[in-house]
């Protein structure tokens, strides 16, 4: 098999495109996955993040998932830039250009925001982008921390596509600990469920302080049940609120995406009316700016819709 | 329709045929073999080692040497991989035919071309029918891996499963319960496997290990009876000794015209 794993690209050195031309600076590694390396490089000032893929056939599988999604949907037209192959060493290696995110994966980003309140919005958010790639037939597969950032105020991009897959088909790709036919709770065929379980325990990964999901994975297969999985949502304080929802999506009897997302909605919604704060001080003056920013609200939508 | 035979072995055959021309009589009748060495602690032992990687290479598949750990995920990679690898193959022959010497290769395609290409290499790889074997050693030093091996195949059977074309899997072990039996069959052409756990229970502690003998007698049921149509129930339980005959072109060939 054609491999460039031992290749190294230094920093600084110029990739150019053989078909479109397109030149790109690296400017430094900023992961590696089965797949492939991720550079950070620059094109004129402008950050991108650019996929040198391991091997031919699975890196444009990728592609022509990306190039799918890019034909279907605004946002990730401008997610995923252009493809090409470079020739490094004497070597061609296939790679594409996808916008880049200066992000953390979700844990991070609850550390340094310091409030567990976050995962709702984040939690939300990513369900959404979820729903999304349903829409448009495509299921994810391979949730799992590293493969989401998150970014500003809990905006999320999903940032490596090996896994998806067009629904009806078979997941290729997974990571066991999320995948629910590894915890015997479904089979592999891509459907908004399989998204969902995984989901709900990326949910659990991400709020586990006791790193007890840590430990499921050296359990074998066989002895792993959902309620392990249901026992842990119902023990953490921070997903025992949504214990109806992580119910739903473990045993899988969402029947879509977008009832998966109203749920959460709702729930998440009626927690904030009701549950105490997590963190912060009630001020007089945030009622009045909340007030003042529903207005603006208002106002943008009904300019737009006059417009 | 798409063959393969998955080996899985902790160590050197000891008895009969060598198991590198058993792989290059299987690879002869379309099968492709995958080798996988299985180690716990230490190492295989470089004779091993070579003995895996040959059988594969005879067997026009691949090899690997894991811990038992990563069976489950070697297993679905290598029958992913064989199935996309020999499609790209079949394409790359149909593409050199058309556009000269080396105008089938996927990097040498411009992107446009190359993206249509992958995405039926894709489109057949999801719907090719498919037929997997597993040829498990259960000798001796195998034993306390064979909980890893169940786990492995429940979870082969799970992904085969979901494919959108049909697939179906089969599991023998070696050597035989009875003595002097090379190989015995746990199931038959299957696609539900529900006695999982029970397998591999009746093994054979004796010293021997007839790799090359089991390997071709899995080939000869892989080609003769690999038919995408006509399995039974009835055809899951062991074949008597005598209907496996001795490995040689009559018998291969009578079987695979039935």
């Amino acid at each position: 098999m054609t491999t460039w794993s031992d290749i190294t690209v230094a920093p600084g050195t110029l990739v150019k495109g053989v078909w479109r031309g397109g030149v790109y600076r690296i400017e430094r590694l900023l992961g590696e996955g089965a797949n492939g390396r991720v550079y950070l490089v620059r094109k004129g000032n402008t950050p991108y993040a650019l996929k040198m893929g391991f091997d031919p056939l699975d890196h444009q599988m990728e592609v022509n998932a990306l190039l799918s999604l890019s034909r279907q949907s605004a946002s990730w037209r401008r997610f995923f830039r252009e493809s090409d192959d470079a020739e490094l060493d004497g070597r061609r290696i296939p790679f594409f250009v996808m916008k880049y995110i200066d992000g953390v994966n979700i844990r991070e980003f609850l550390k340094r925001k310091g409030s567990m309140d976050w995962i709702y919005v984040i939690g939300h958010n990513l369900l959404s982008r979820l729903a999304e790639l349903h829409k448009h037939g495509w299921i994810y597969a391979d949730m799992k921390l590293e493969n989401i950032l998150v970014y500003g105020y809990a905006g999320v991009e999903l940032i490596d596509y090996c896994g998806l897959t067009a629904k009806g088909r078979a997941v290729k790709q997974f990571t066991e600990l999320y995948d629910r036919g590894t915890w015997n709770a479904g089979d592999r065929v891509a459907e908004d469920s399989y998204d969902l379980f995984a989901f709900a325990v990326l949910m659990l990964a991400a709020t586990d302080q006791t790193r007890k999901l840590h430990s499921f994975q050296h359990m074998l297969p066989q002895n792993r049940t959902v309620d392990m999985l249901l026992e842990m949502a119902r023990e953490n304080p921070h997903t025992a609120r949504l214990y109806g929802w992580f119910k739903q999506a473990l045993e899988g009897t969402f029947v879509s995406s977008q009832q998966a997302l109203a749920l959460w909605r709702k729930l998440v919604l009626d927690r904030n009316m009701r549950g105490p704060r997590d963190t912060g001080i009630a001020a007089p003056w945030l009622k009045v700016c909340f007030a003042a920013s529903i207005m603006l609200c208002v106002g943008t939508v009904c300019y737009f819709w006059l417009a | 329709m798409m063959k393969q035979i998955i080996l899985i072995t902790d160590g050197c055959s000891n008895v009969g045929v060598s198991p590198v021309i058993a792989a290059a009589h299987a690879k002869a009748e379309g099968i492709t073999v995958n080798v996988i060495g299985v180690i716990d602690q230490g190492e295989l032992g470089l004779l091993g080692a070579e003995e895996i990687g040959e059988i594969a290479g005879a067997g026009g598949g691949m090899s690997r040497i894991v811990k038992q750990t990563e069976l489950t995920q070697t297993i679905q990679m290598m029958t992913r991989k064989t199935v996309t690898q020999t499609i790209q193959q079949a394409v790359n022959k149909e593409l050199q035919h058309i556009l000269g010497d080396g105008g089938g290769d996927l990097e040498r395609l411009p992107p446009d071309k190359r993206a249509q290409i992958v995405h039926v290499i894709d489109e057949l790889s999801e719907t090719t029918k498919l037929q997997v074997a597993l040829l498990v050693d259960t000798s001796a030093s195998m034993k306390p891996k064979l909980a890893a091996v169940r786990e492995a195949i429940r979870d082969l059977l799970l992904s085969l499963k979901s494919r959108a074309g049909s697939s179906r899997l089969a599991v023998f072990h070696y050597p035989g319960s009875i003595p002097g039996e090379e190989v015995e069959m746990d199931s038959g052409w299957t696609t539900e496997l529900a006695h999982i756990p029970k397998m591999f229970y009746k093994i054979n502690m004796k010293g021997t290990t007839p790799t090359g003998p089991a390997l071709l007698r899995v080939t000869q049921y892989v080609a003769g009876r690999g038919r995408d149509d006509g399995e039974r129930a009835g055809e899951n339980a062991a074949p008597p000794a005598s209907t496996l005959a001795p490995y040689g072109k009559d018998g291969m060939l009578s079987d695979y015209v039935v």
